[in-house]
This record gives C-alpha cells, structure tokens and sequence, in this order.
C-alpha cells in the first residue's frame, strides 16, 4: 500500500530521469491522510499477533479503534499493538484522568499555535532564499528546528490528551530532544514511538546487533536510511536518514553502547545540536539542490550577516517566540512549587490565548500531516 | 454471539455513515462530488463554514492585531512597519524575479501588441520603499537598491522607451513638503476637506479579470465619489481642463476612468486588449 500511494511517482519519476526522457508515465497519486501511520500500526498488529506478543482482537471494533484510533491517527505516536490491546478490554475512564487530558490538550495546542505557528513564516522565508548568507540560514534552520519540535511534540501531546479524555494512554513521543549529548541519545528521546518501532520491527529483524561490528552499523544505516524514506518519497529524506543513521554508527564504533555520550563533555550537547540542526536542513529542503545552497550558505558561500530586508521582514513575534521555543527546549526540568490551583489557572489562560490565535491567523496543517 | 453482534453493529455504522456523508456532499452544493473531494474543495469549504460560523472571530482578529501592534509595533502580516507609523508592503523586501523574466514578456507583449498596430509604452514605478527611505528604520541592501535600474535595463533591451520616474516622484515630494513653506496660507489638494457625494459600485477592471480567470463573482467596489470644487489658486495643481485622452491599464478604476473622461470604447483599445 505505501509502495503503491507513496512511492510510485517517485520510482517512476527517478527511472525516467535515470533513461533521460519521458518514457514511462508518472500517475498523480493522492497520498491519504496518514497513511504511513496506518501501515506502521498495521504492520505492528500483525508482526505482535504472530509473535505471541499479542492476542488477537477480539472484535472487529477493537481492531478498527486501534488501526483508526482518532486523536494519533494522522500524525502519532505511532502505536504498537502491544502497548494498546489490554486497553481495550479495560479502561479507566475518571474525571481526574479527563482534566488531565485536557491539560495535556492544551499544551499541545499552545506549543502548536503559540511557538510552531508564530516561527514558521521565519523558516518559510528563510528557506526561500536562493542564496542566504551564513546568518540566514543558521537562522533558517535553528527556526525551523524549534518549529518542527514545537509543532510534532505539540501534535503529540493532543494525541496523547485527547486519549487521556476517553481513556487511553498512548506512549509519550518526546522527551526534551534538544538537550540530548550524542544522536544515539537524540533517538532516544525524539519520535519515540517510531525509534522504537523501527528498533522492534527493523533493526531487530535485521539481525540488530548481534551479527558483529559491520552488521550492526549496516543494521543501523539501513534502519535510519527507511526511517529517512518512510517520511517522504524525495532524496532529501534519504539523505536525512543516511546522515542520522552513519551517526549512530559511527557514535556505536566510538562506544556509544557502553557510554551516555562518546563525546568529549564540554563539546557533546553544541555538537549533536549542531550535528541535529545541519539534519533538519536536508529534511525541511524540497529538493537535495536546495539543500545545498542552504548548506553552502551556512558555511559562509553567500556573506556572512543578515541582509537589511531580512532584517525587515523578521517580525518582532518571530524573534519572540523563536527565543521562548529555544528557552523551553533546552531548559533543564527545572521543579517548580506548583499549587493544587495552578494547573488549571494555567490552562484556562492558555486556552484563551489559543483560543483568540487560532481564529485570527489563517490555516496552518501539522508538518506531520504530510508524512 | 457478541462478535457477530458487533461486527453487524460496526457495518451497520459504517453504511449509516457512508450514506450520511454522501447527503452531506450532496447538500453542500459544490459541484461534482468526486472532483470536490479530489481537490479538497469540501474539506476548504467545511472549514470556511467552521471559521464564519465562529461568533468571536471579528473580535479575536481585531484583539490579536491590536495586541501585537500596541506591544511590539507589529503590524498584520505582509506589511512592515517604519519610523512614525509608516506602513510598507512586505513584497518590496521580498527577493527580485529573475531579470530575464522581464525582458521575455516585455518582448512578447512587444510584438503581441506590434500585430494590432499598437506602441507599448511600459513605465514602471518605484516602489514606496525606494521613495520614502526615509522613514525605514534601514536602507535596503544593493541588489534592491539596483532593481529599478535593473527593470529599466530590460526595458531598454528590449527595444522600447524608457522612462524613469524617480527624479519626477523625488522632485514632486520635494514641491509637498515646500509648499506649506512658501504658501503658509495655502493648502494642497490632498488637505482640502471634502464630502463625498455618493457610493457607486465600481465593477472594476482586476475585479473582472479576477471573475474571467478564476472564476469568482466578488462584490464590485465600492468607491466614494468626490466634488472637487474648483479653485483659481489652484490650477497649477487641478486637472487641465485639455486633459489627454488616455485609457489606464491594470488598475481597479481603469472602467471609471474610462467612463468619467468618456473615452470612445476604441480609444480604451488597450484595456480591451488586456481584458
């Protein structure tokens, strides 16, 4: 089915390319909304069944709930069959876990709407130069970090809320990316749901690490090279794989098994931020050839400062909420004193405020949406 | 038992839901309904309902805009804000087209219009940016700066008059902002009080090029028409009274212009031509 929705146009349109001509003709293909989640649960509820991992559903109900359950369907967490099938026999629905559902919501919505939404013109912009000068481009790709975690993790916690309000608890998906010493710890701590997916129903298969040293970096590669193309049927996502998934390799034959992080201590957290946000630039690019000019401006092809316009264009908003996105990512977890009203003081004033946002801004999808 | 009970139970939901939403396709009335869902046109259209059905959101814009501005002296998107409120257009900071784009379809209308026995007299005008510097917090870098330059170098390639009018709008700005000076007493056109007569609807050139080509019926403009009582001190400033017979292109009054100075259709020829 992915093969068939999302990747023919792509195999034809490369073939074609590769003969030189048009010979064979590339269908327009309308990709379904999540589609790529719906195959990976699927994949899931049959690999767990027949492993043992899982019984069966009982009813065609339940598996229909798991395959289409609607607050993650479009955009995870991705859900493993196992982590879910005793859910739907057994749920406790309380008002307790309703509210905090509905916390859960909020944050998800505000991080989405406040954060994401508000620095997204910034990378959009950003990108769109065809030759940015240093500055520009370590913005652009720095805006459309914060943007992207902001916009999935905020997506994510929705998810997470809106099962929380009838019932589920859906895994978490994030946990602070940004503050992460090595990109093998990165994966730890990004996109949970699919790291670990690929890692039970991939890398595993694949012989994980119990093959020796060059079958395990092999192992690790292809796995990141099929997590990069299951994101998108472009280049850019395979090369995005590759990037992450030679890190993990290279991290592994540095000692990453044994060690929290195999860099130097001072270095380790500016070196994967810097390593992650070179990544992001090679995802977000539509094409590899943008992604080039982009790198080339990041190490100083195109000028170094920012241009005037771009000076003049940066709307006080996006430099607001770009450094708030920042500040909340990499923020230690800091405890603070946290009265019984708090929460709901908090989230009442959040919705508010999302509440006057969302209806004075235009349409703004999930990145996510896309995938 | 239970299974089959279910299993009838989510057919059955699954046919009532199948059979609910092809009525509501139907009833939403937005043509074929295998084109409306292959485009996206119902989830467009369900979403405009959504958003002018929600009773806060004149307010919730108006209150966001007003937050923004009152905070950070941030005006709505794609305008940007200079010194003393000044407001600028987001595109004139906006990266140039490729130069050749210019000249190719200044070649093409060329001779397009050659064909009709017509001259093509293109006059490009500079934008705010360029004109009021002054009140911009910062001075556009060089590729900007040159683009006037630029756009007159293609005009010039491609065989046709060039006519720049930068020294004239610079020149003009400086006989506004002298005039108050040099007659204390006396006040421009601009500062004249005026009632406004009545509201026409005004069809509009781009409003009909916008129907022809997309297919949307907007509503006309309205436009405010204005009795500009004659003044002898102020013929220098006033319409000649052997005014030029003209037909504008591309602007939304080019029909207004048109019928107030009574332009035969044929000398309107370019406009014609364009719709």
């Amino acid at each position: 089915m992915l093969g068939v929705f999302k990747y023919t146009t792509f195999v034809l349109g490369n073939l074609n390319t590769a003969l030189g001509g048009a010979a064979l003709t590339v269908p327009e293909i309308l990709l379904p909304i999540g589609l790529s989640f719906l195959t990976f649960q699927s994949i899931s509820y049959i690999i767990d069944v027949a492993r043992g991992d899982a019984q069966p559903a009982r009813r065609l109900s339940d598996f229909l709930a798991f395959s289409t359950l609607f607050p993650q369907l479009i955009a995870g967490p991705v859900l493993r069959y196992k982590d879910l099938a005793r859910q739907f026999e057994r749920r406790a629905y309380t008002l307790a876990s309703f509210s905090m559902g509905v916390q859960r919501f909020v944050l998800g919505l505000g991080m989405k709407l406040m954060i994401a939404d508000s620095v997204a013109p910034l990378a959009d912009r950003l990108f769109a130069l065809s030759q940015p000068t240093m500055a520009e481009a370590w913005l652009g790709a720095l805006a459309f970090s914060i943007q992207l975690l902001f916009d999935f993790a905020g997506y994510s916690a929705m998810a997470i809320g809106l099962g929380l309000m009838i019932g589920f608890r859906l895994p978490e998906n994030f946990d602070r990316p940004y503050t992460s010493r090595s990109i093998t710890e990165f994966w730890r701590r990004w996109h949970i749901s699919l790291s670990t997916w690929l890692r039970d129903y991939l890398y595993v298969p694949l012989g994980g690490n119990r093959g020796g040293r060059i079958r395990t970096y092999r192992n690790l590669l292809l796995t990141m090279v099929l997590g990069g193309l299951w994101h998108g049927a472009n280049w850019t996502f395979l090369v995005w794989g590759a990037w992450h998934g030679g890190l993990m390799a290279l991290e592994r034959a540095l000692g990453a098994k044994t060690r929290a992080s195999v860099w130097p201590s001072l270095v380790a957290w500016p070196l994967t931020m810097v390593l992650v946000i070179l990544g992001w630039v090679v995802f977000r690019a539509e094409s590899l050839g943008q992604a080039i000019e982009v790198y080339l401006g990041m190490f100083g092809a195109h000028g170094i400062p920012m241009r005037a316009e771009q000076l003049l264009l940066l709307a006080p908003t996006e430099a607001l909420f770009l450094a708030l996105g920042i500040t909340i990512s990499i923020a230690p977890r800091w405890r603070w004193p946290d009265p019984a009203w708090l929460p709901a003081l908090r989230t009442a004033a959040l919705s508010g405020l999302c509440l006057l946002v969302m209806q004075a801004r235009t349409d703004s999808p999930f990145l996510y949406f896309q995938f | 038992m239970t299974k089959l009970y279910d299993t009838a139970l989510v057919l059955g939901l699954g046919a009532i839901l199948i059979a609910l939403s092809a009525l509501a396709f139907r009833g939403a009335g937005l043509g074929d309904p295998a084109k409306g869902l292959w485009r996206g046109t119902y989830q467009r259209a369900y979403e405009q309902r959504f958003e002018a059905a929600a009773p806060t959101h004149k307010i919730a814009t108006e209150a966001w805009a007003a937050l923004r501005w009152g905070l950070l002296r941030e005006p709505a998107r794609g305008a940007i804000a200079g010194y003393g409120d000044w407001l600028f257009s987001e595109e004139e900071f906006r990266e140039p087209d490729a130069p050749r784009a210019l000249l190719g379809a200044l070649r093409k209308a060329r001779l397009a219009l050659s064909a009709e026995g017509i001259h093509l007299l293109p006059i490009i005008l500079p934008d705010k940016a360029r004109i009021h510097a002054m009140h911009l917090p910062r001075a556009r870098s060089a590729g900007f700066a040159q683009r006037y330059d630029r756009a007159l170098a293609q005009i010039d390639a491609a065989g046709l008059p060039v006519v720049d009018l930068r020294s004239a709008l610079t020149l003009a700005q400086s006989v506004q902002q002298a005039l108050p000076d040099a007659f204390p007493g006396a006040r421009t056109l601009a500062h004249r009080p005026r009632a406004a007569r009545a509201l026409i609807e005004e069809p509009g050139s781009l409003t009909a090029i916008v129907a022809k080509t997309c297919g949307l019926e907007g509503k006309p403009e309205q436009a405010a028409v204005f009795e500009l009582p004659a003044s002898a001190g102020m013929d220098l400033l006033d319409d000649a009274p052997d005014r030029p017979r003209v037909a504008l292109l591309g602007t939304s009054f080019s029909d207004r212009y048109q019928r107030d100075h009574q332009i035969a259709p044929n000398e309107g020829r370019l406009k014609k031509t364009r719709d």
